[in-house]
């Protein structure tokens, strides 16, 4: 395995953490409102409590393999050609969530913060900082995000006690107004945006400094993490409406911009944003690292930050070049990648951990023998 | 045209980074890899300030998931 | 950045390896290390030694002659000034030429002695005495403040320790002023510095190790710390780093920082410097090194971690409320100095709707007659601001202070009067200026002011977003410092709970049981007892 350090448990639990918040936290509202209406609150309730279980997945193929990464145990489980196949579809859904969330930084701040600069430059200057972040080693990212996930809990502390005087609690009502359909309609898409992404964790999870730490980090951070979200769709639905809410490309921004405590304190949406960048920079640095270290490893090079730079070039191209436009980002966020997600996220590692379970038990018995 | 030589000249600062070091280990099969990447990096880089049509891995996508998309849409109408 | 270093850390190390023991090679063929040690004929050994120092007119080198007939001639070498003269003429001199007389010494029955021992055990009283045989330590004897006595006939003489001279007294420090607590400052002597930190630690195990480093100074650089409280691991690097120096001089333990830091490519202060033996007490009772360095008195304490920049030693003279209210008051400060200017660029360029619209209508009223967009408005008043300040500190002091008043009233009214900047900037700059008056330590301060440019140039271009990366940079780059083995943020980064209590607050006293994990070893308790103890003898009674 190549050397990058180590990272504590308690890292690994915030990077998590992070992962799961970011980019979610701006955007999961709308899908879940208009999947489900008043009940999106229902639907991402249960969508946690069925992540947990898709969690503890990872962590079962995780305990089997305790020292290696998804791509050095495709490889050991699937043999070589077929391992390798495996692999390039695994790196290929990494890129392609990179690109995403790269071309989803850029859309909002030049929809919503920046509307005369180009959106190139600001992919360089997010990425320019993402490469620094993944040439300086897992061990450094681990330790600022502890920092970082410090500032991200004062400033989500002041936007929810900001917003919490804005609640109307009749925008809840009526609850299971249209059945079940709606709500594993929203469970389908939300379980596919931050949960199923999990899966690049499987490349990092390898390099916890306490296997039991590692595995308690994971779960309680996609709890926290899932119960961030709940908090943030509920207020949306409280606050906004079903309808606003439904409306709004970037909801909980759009809350943001109802805060208003006495004259003064008002328009603090940047708050938001500033959450918001934060947690997607450390979700985009985790899928970009665990690409750029599985392509090393299945090319078997030494060390993969002589590939970082030129791989970070073909990101910032694709990030403009996977869609022509925001409605295309959209609806293919919408439509197709719930189902890819699925098949990387779900599929890919129940194979992989049904040829585990499987060779463990012929190895069993051929030892009973 | 400024674009391709900005573009030309980032990579060239990331082989003299980057290639000096492989070389000077002798990590001839990192440097191969690194070398693939960079040509990768850099064509497509100045196809897109071309204009040039580059493939894309979401048309395959969109193309292989739209059938069941389509029907898990109708499902859940 | 990150690219260089990153390309420092590649470097093979073994070539360079190398290429040292290849130069230290080279340098030892170059200068044979000399053994030459003294000749029987005084006159020879004076020659020589006159020679050696180019007959320099504050090397004195005195003939004498001791005895009842005067039959026995005694060389006596000192460089004045360095000396401490009248006890040299007292004990030495005094010593060598009148007791020998007056008590009528048979020079040739001498109880049994040789005539040397003689002088040593029985004439000479002075503390230490040493042998020397070899002109090279006559040599260094003498530069350091040695009276190096040699005798007719024999080869062997005597360096006398006798260092004295004029130099500073301990006097208040004027860098690191407190409302509370001890006055006194290092000096330029250290061995008065160590017997600043003796007086306070009275513990036979604060060990001093001492090292020459310097080929044409030869400047003495001690090691200071506790055994059995600093980690032995610290000690060890800190004892190789320091014998891995290769220079011709060092003047200031500046030298020394630079030399030993784990990374050059930083705007960061990784060894943290004071003048005040309080604070070097308490590092090294937290299990930390302290380098000193003869000729300065400033004095580093290794490992540091960044917070320790925004502390001050009064957060523990004072009570604990006040102390970690300060604290908080400063981390606003250090945030402050750093992104005030930007914020104000980012927010009047780019984001004005974040503004009430009362204070935006107020802002933009003023900002109608000035030329300049807000990013040029600040960096100008800025780099004034920067060069106010500099030219205050360079300045004979009485004048420095007019300096700034001139600059900061007169200019800056003038200035707004004259509709080339907005007054809300001026507020803004002087603001700026005051909070970084409030970082503690001078070498951060120096950092933030020169970061604060960059924040500004990306608050021109992109923002708050611009601000915000900047920021996740900055902690990027900050979580990969190390200071001797130290994470740079501990204990934020790596988080350790333990050591919580005294980072962003510093809780009473009587909870601050166990020292900083980070630092010390083995004996972990400040105190002998713990305070489940204290606590149940208060129950008892």
């Amino acid at each position: 395995m190549l050397d990058n350090g180590k990272i504590t448990a308690n890292q690994y639990k915030m990077l998590v953490l992070l992962f799961t918040i970011g980019s979610s936290i701006l955007v999961a509202p709308t899908a879940l409102v208009n999947d489900a209406k008043q009940d999106a609150w229902i639907a991402i309730i249960f969508t946690v409590i069925i992540s947990i279980l898709l969690v503890l997945m990872y962590i079962k193929i995780y305990s089997i393999f305790p020292n290696m990464t998804l791509v050095e145990i495709c490889e050991l489980l699937l043999g070589k050609w077929i391992g390798k196949f495996a692999v390039a579809l695994f790196l290929m859904y990494a890129f392609i969530l990179s690109g995403e969330l790269l071309r989803e930084i850029g859309d909002f701040t030049t929809t919503q913060m920046m509307p005369d600069t180009p959106i190139d430059a600001i992919h360089i200057v997010f990425m320019g900082v993402v490469v620094m972040a993944t040439l300086l080693g897992l061990e450094v990212i681990g330790r600022s995000s502890e920092i970082i996930s410090l500032w991200l809990f004062i400033l989500l502390a002041i936007y929810f006690i900001a917003i919490l005087p804005q609640i109307k609690i009749g925008n809840l009502q009526p609850i299971l107004g249209e059945g079940m359909k709606p709500i594993l309609f929203g469970f389908y898409h939300f379980i596919s945006l931050p949960y199923l992404e999990l899966i690049v964790f499987l490349m990092i999870a390898p390099f916890v400094n306490h296997q039991k730490g590692a595995e308690k980090g994971f779960l309680v951070g996609v709890i926290i993490g899932g119960i961030l979200l709940t908090f943030v769709v509920m207020f949306s639905i409280l606050v906004l409406g079903v309808e606003n809410t439904a409306r709004q490309i970037y909801p909980s921004y759009a809350l943001a911009r109802k805060i208003e405590i006495g004259k003064f304190f008002q328009r603090v949406e940047v708050i938001m944003a500033g959450i918001w960048f934060l947690s997607i920079f450390y979700k985009l640095t985790i899928s970009f690292y665990a690409f750029v270290l599985g392509l090393s490893q299945l090319f078997k090079i030494k060390d993969y930050r002589s590939i970082t730079l030129p791989i970070s070039m073909m990101l910032i191209v694709y990030a403009i070049a996977f869609h022509p436009n925001i409605v295309h980002f959209f609806e293919f966020v919408h439509n197709i990648w719930p189902l890819y997600s699925l098949t990387i996220g779900f599929l890919f590692p129940l194979i992989l951990l049904g040829t585990a379970l499987m060779k463990k038990r012929q190895r069993h018995v051929r030892g009973n023998r | 045209m400024w674009n391709i030589i900005g573009i030309l000249f980032v990579s060239a600062c990331i082989f003299i980074i980057e290639a000096l070091l492989l070389l000077k280990h002798k990590l001839w099969k990192d440097f191969i890899v690194f070398i693939i990447f960079l040509f990768l990096g850099t064509g497509l880089s100045i196809a897109r300030c071309i204009n040039f049509p580059i493939p894309n891995p979401i048309e395959l996508l969109t193309w292989i998931y739209q059938p069941l998309s389509e029907a898990v849409n109708k499902i859940f109408q | 950045m990150s690219f260089l270093k990153f390309f420092k850390k590649s470097i093979d190390k073994k070539s360079f390896e190398q290429l040292l023991a290849d130069k230290e090679k080279q340098d030892s063929s170059e200068q044979p290390q000399s053994k030459e040690t003294i000749k029987r004929s005084l006159h020879e050994n004076l020659k020589k030694i006159r020679e050696a120092f180019g007959n320099s007119s504050d090397i004195v080198t005195r003939e004498i002659r001791i005895g009842r007939q005067g039959e026995i001639r005694v060389g006596i070498i000192y460089t004045d000034g360095l000396i401490n003269s009248e006890a040299n003429h007292n004990f030495v001199m005094e010593s060598l030429m009148f007791e020998l007389r007056r008590n009528e010494v048979d020079l040739k029955d001498l109880a049994g002695l040789t005539l040397l021992n003689y002088i040593k055990e029985m004439v000479l009283t002075v503390g230490s005495i040493e042998d020397v045989h070899d002109f090279n330590v006559i040599t260094n004897a003498v530069l350091s403040g040695k009276v190096v006595l040699l005798f007719d006939g024999y080869e062997q003489g005597f360096a006398v320790e006798m260092k004295g001279g004029k130099e500073r007294g301990v006097q208040e420090t004027t860098t690191e002023t407190t409302i509370r607590g001890p006055r006194e400052g290092f000096t330029e002597n250290l061995r008065v510095n160590t017997s600043l930190i003796r007086r306070k630690i009275k513990d036979h195990r604060l060990w001093i190790e001492s090292k020459k480093v310097g080929k044409v100074t030869k400047t003495e650089v001690s090691i200071m710390y506790i055994k059995g409280i600093v980690r032995e691991e610290v000690v060890q690097e800190v004892r190789s780093r320091i014998e891995q120096i290769d220079i011709d001089g060092i003047l200031e333990s500046g030298y020394i920082e630079e030399l030993i830091q784990d990374d050059s490519y930083t705007p960061f202060p990784t060894i943290y410097n004071t003048e005040r033996p309080d604070i070097v007490a308490g590092h090294l009772l937290e299990g930390r090194v302290a380098i000193l360095v003869d000729g300065t008195p400033f004095v580093l304490t290794v490992p540091s971690i960044f917070v320790q920049f925004l502390q001050s030693p009064e957060d523990y003279y004072q009570r604990a409320d006040i102390s970690s209210l300060i604290r908080f008051l400063r981390f606003f400060g250090f945030f402050t100095a750093l992104l005030a200017p930007s914020l104000y660029v980012a927010i009047t360029t780019f984001h004005q709707e974040m503004l009430p619209t009362q204070l935006l209508i107020s802002l933009a009223a003023q900002r109608e007659g000035v030329p300049f967009p807000a990013f040029i408005e600040a960096f100008l008043m800025e780099i004034m601001l920067e060069i106010l300040r500099e030219a205050g500190l360079r300045m004979p002091r009485a004048i420095g202070q007019a300096v700034s008043i001139v600059g900061t009233l007169v200019v800056g009214t003038a200035a707004v009067d004259a509709g080339i900047v907005s007054a809300a900037m001026v507020i803004v700059v002087a603001f700026t200026a005051i909070s970084s008056f409030m970082v503690s330590s001078y070498d951060l301060a120096i950092t933030v002011r020169m970061l604060r440019f960059v924040f500004m140039g990306l608050a021109a271009s992109f923002g708050l977003f611009g601000i915000i990366l900047g920021l996740v940079a900055l902690v990027l780059h900050l979580s990969s410092l190390r200071s001797f083995g130290v994470p740079y943020l501990s204990p934020m980064a790596p988080f350790t709970l333990a050591d919580q209590k005294d980072v962003f607050i510093r809780l009473p006293r009587r909870l601050l049981i166990f020292r900083p994990r980070v630092f010390s070893s083995q004996q972990n308790t400040k105190r002998e007892k713990s305070l489940f103890q204290n606590e149940n003898q208060r129950k008892k009674k």
